[in-house]
C-alpha cells in the first residue's frame, strides 16, 4: 500500500469510527463531510487532534479551513503535504 | 482558501464593519453602531477582520467592548467580545480561532487585565477549546408561563376546542399565589435617569469573592437610558421597551429591576441588583409579574449562574429552568493579578446584563 493511500484508509477509518453518522451512509472521499452533517464544528476538533497525534504533525490556525478539511481527499492531501514538509513518514 | 487578521479603525473602516454586520445579523446596525462602540463610558471598542488573502475580501470580524466590571470588590475594565460575525462563505473553524485569538490582545498587550466572552453554542465553543480553554460559568434561561395561549396552540394548533384548554391553564396560571410584600418596603416605577443614589447602591455592594458588572449611575444610563434602541428593540432583534422598578425603605433605594417586554407579549428580567435581594428581589420579581400580566403577556424570562443570587428568587417566584443560554469564558494574562482571581474561585454572579453586549 502506498504512503497516500495509508493516509486515507488511516483517516477513513477514524470518520467511520469516531462519527456515527459516517457509518449509516456510504462516505467517498469527496463527500462534503461538514456540509452533510456528519462531523459537526466540535467534530472537527476531533479530527484535527486525531491527524495531530496520528501523523505527528502541526496544525496551524490558519490551516483549519474547508480547503484542508472538507472531506477525506483533502486531509489526505493535506497531511500529506504536511509530512512532506516535516520528513515525517507514518506508517 | 488563505485567511489572514488585522485590526479595523472605527472610524476608516466603519462602513465596512456596518456592511459585514448587516450581511450576518441584519437589521439596523447603525443606529447603535456610535453608542455601542464609541460612545461607551468605559472606552472605545477594539474591532479586528479576518480577510481572504486572495480576494482581499473583508469575510468576518470581532470586537472587544471594555465594561467596567468588579472583580472580588476592585472595579476594573474588563472587556466582552461581541459583533464575532464571519460570512458563510467563510464559516469555518480556522478564521473563528484566528479571529478569537485577535480578541485577546488588549489583555496580552496589558491594555485590559481580562476579557470574557458568551458562546450560546457547540460551534462557538469549539474555538476556545482548541485553544485549550474551558467555561468559568454557565448562565441559564429560567421562565415562568403566565398565559398558555401561545404555549398550548403552539402544541395543539388554533382549533375551536383549543379555546377551552387555552381558558383553563390561563385560570389555572391565575391562581398562583403571590408572595406578599415585605412590610416597609415601597415598589414604585423608576423613568427618570439613574443618579447617584445608584452609583452609592453598587459602592455599597462589594460583592467581595465575586465576579459581576459595574451598576455604576454611568453604566446605567449609558446602557439602558442611551441605547437608541432601548425603547424598540434590543440586540437580538425583538421590538419592545426597557421597563424600571425600584424598592426603597424609608425612602433609601435598596435594589432595582429592569425589564424589557416585547411586543409579542414576552418579557425578560434584564437586570436585578440590590441589598436584601432576598425580600426586596422577591417584591421586585412580583411586582414585574403584576405588570407583565396587565399586559397580557405570556412568559416572563431570566438568566442566571448558578451562583447567582438570582437563582433562589426566580425559584422562589415560580421560574423555572430552561435549556442553558451561555457559557462564558474568560481570559487574563496568566501573570496578572486577574488571572489569580479568575482562576481562584471567583463566584460568577452573571445575569442577562453581563452577557447582552
Amino acid at each position: 500500500m502506498s504512503q497516500g493511500n495509508a493516509t486515507n484508509t488511516t483517516i477513513r477509518s477514524f470518520i467511520v469510527k469516531k462519527f456515527p453518522a459516517a457509518r449509516k451512509r456510504a462516505i467517498d472521499d469527496t463527500l462534503p463531510l461538514l456540509e452533510s452533517g456528519i462531523v459537526d464544528s466540535m467534530g472537527v476538533l476531533d479530527v484535527v487532534t486525531f491527524l495531530e497525534q496520528s501523523f505527528k504533525i502541526r496544525v496551524s490556525d490558519d490551516e483549519l479551513t474547508p480547503d484542508n478539511f472538507a472531506n477525506i481527499a483533502r486531509m489526505t492531501s493535506f497531511v500529506e503535504k504536511k509530512c512532506g514538509q516535516s520528513g515525517v513518514f507514518v506508517e | 482558501m488563505s485567511v489572514a487578521i488585522r485590526p479595523l479603525s472605527l472610524v476608516d473602516d466603519r462602513q465596512e464593519l456596518l456592511d459585514l454586520l448587516k450581511r450576518n445579523l441584519g437589521g439596523s446596525q447603525e443606529r447603535r453602531w456610535e453608542w455601542r462602540h464609541t460612545a461607551n463610558p468605559a472606552g472605545p471598542a477594539w474591532s479586528w477582520c479576518v480577510y481572504d488573502q486572495n480576494t482581499k475580501a473583508t469575510v468576518g470580524m470581532a470586537s472587544l467592548f471594555p465594561r467596567r466590571m468588579l472583580l472580588d470588590g476592585k472595579v476594573m475594565i474588563g472587556g466582552q467580545v461581541g459583533d464575532f460575525v464571519i460570512d458563510a462563505t467563510h464559516r469555518s473553524l480556522g478564521p473563528a480561532v484566528l479571529l478569537q485569538r485577535a480578541t485577546f490582545q488588549p489583555v496580552d498587550t496589558g491594555k485590559i487585565p481580562f476579557c470574557y466572552d458568551c458562546p450560546p453554542h457547540d460551534a462557538g465553543m469549539s474555538t476556545f477549546l482548541r485553544l485549550g480553554m474551558r467555561p468559568n460559568c454557565e448562565v441559564v434561561r429560567y421562565a415562568l408561563l403566565l398565559r398558555g395561549d401561545q404555549f398550548i396552540e403552539k402544541r395543539l394548533g388554533k382549533r375551536v376546542w383549543t379555546k377551552p384548554a387555552v381558558a383553563a391553564s390561563n385560570l389555572f396560571l391565575k391562581m398562583r399565589r403571590a408572595n406578599r410584600p415585605m412590610p416597609g418596603l415601597e415598589i414604585s416605577t423608576f423613568d427618570s435617569r439613574f443618579d447617584d443614589e445608584f452609583s452609592r447602591l453598587d459602592e455599597s455592594l462589594s460583592s467581595s469573592g465575586a465576579i459581576r458588572s459595574s451598576r455604576s449611575a454611568t453604566v446605567l444610563n449609558w446602557r439602558y437610558r442611551d441605547d437608541p434602541m432601548g425603547n424598540d428593540a434590543l440586540p437580538n432583534g425583538s421590538t419592545g421597551r426597557y421597563r424600571y422598578l425600584v424598592a426603597r425603605r424609608a425612602g433609601e433605594l435598596v435594589a432595582f429591576v429592569v425589564f424589557f417586554i416585547q411586543t409579542d407579549a414576552i418579557a425578560s428580567i434584564v437586570d436585578l441588583f440590590g441589598r436584601d435581594l432576598s425580600d426586596a428581589g422577591t417584591s421586585l420579581l412580583e411586582a414585574v409579574i403584576e405588570v407583565c400580566r396587565r399586559e397580557n403577556v405570556n412568559s416572563v424570562h431570566g438568566f442566571c449562574s448558578s451562583e447567582s443570587e438570582l437563582k433562589p428568587l426566580f425559584e422562589r417566584v415560580g421560574f423555572r429552568p430552561r435549556e442553558r443560554a451561555v457559557r462564558v469564558v474568560a481570559h487574563a494574562k496568566q501573570t496578572d493579578a486577574a488571572s489569580n482571581l479568575l482562576n481562584g474561585g471567583l463566584r460568577w454572579i452573571f445575569g442577562q446584563v453581563e452577557i447582552l453586549v
